[in-house]
């Protein structure tokens, strides 16, 4: 059953997906407007344009749980946020030495980002089944 | 931490919806606390009681209290 929200969770949903949409917006625009990739101010402000949505969703992030009335929703979220940086540092940890030590192949940094929103969203619904 | 929370509810003929109208949370809170999934905060367990006029004694069990006495 779908479970209302509360207040403050519908503002960080109506903040998320247009910060969402301008991220995938970007990412798809600045790749063919940067032919060959210079080492150039210019090259560094437009290459990194797509990483400006990013730091709103976690200013969004750290306003709901400021603006959160409700405790145990609250806490759900910081359990959820927790899991995603753990997963995120797992992974990345492990792969690191994967790279280092065994030949993987190189891990692009800007993989992280989807890498602890996927298990922020895993660690999400978990929670939902623990509470359910 | 286990409590009576579900009882007291049931003897008003509240639903968990309505109970956490009547606390301003979320239904999912009210939930999180009756299956003792979720320990309230003092304000919030304040706020428990006095929806229902009794102490905090009476809705919630101390359980290291029980184990030590």
């Amino acid at each position: 059953m779908m479970q209302p929200k509360s207040p403050a969770m519908r503002r960080l949903m109506s903040r998320f997906w247009p910060l969402m949409a301008a991220y995938l917006v970007l990412l798809l625009s600045v790749g063919p407007i940067i032919d060959a990739p210079t080492a150039s101010l210019g090259a560094y402000l437009l290459a990194g344009l797509p990483a400006a949505p990013l730091v709103g969703i976690i200013v969004v992030l750290a306003l709901y749980l400021l603006e959160e009335t409700d405790e145990f929703l609250k806490v759900r979220m910081v359990e959820a946020l927790l899991w995603g940086l753990g997963a995120l540092l797992i992974i990345s940890t492990v792969w690191g030495f994967l790279e280092l030590l065994a030949g993987a192949p190189r891990l692009p940094l800007h993989w992280l980002f989807p890498i602890f929103c996927v298990a922020m969203g895993l660690a999400d619904l978990l929670a939902r089944w623990r509470y359910r | 931490m286990r409590n009576r929370l579900k009882v007291l509810r049931a003897e008003r003929d509240w639903s968990q919806g309505e109970l956490a109208q009547r606390l301003g949370v979320s239904r999912q809170s009210v939930n999180a606390i009756e299956t003792g999934k979720y320990d309230p905060s003092l304000p919030l367990a304040f706020k428990i009681a006095r929806v229902f006029d009794l102490s905090i004694e009476a809705i919630f069990e101390d359980e290291a209290a029980a184990q030590d006495g």
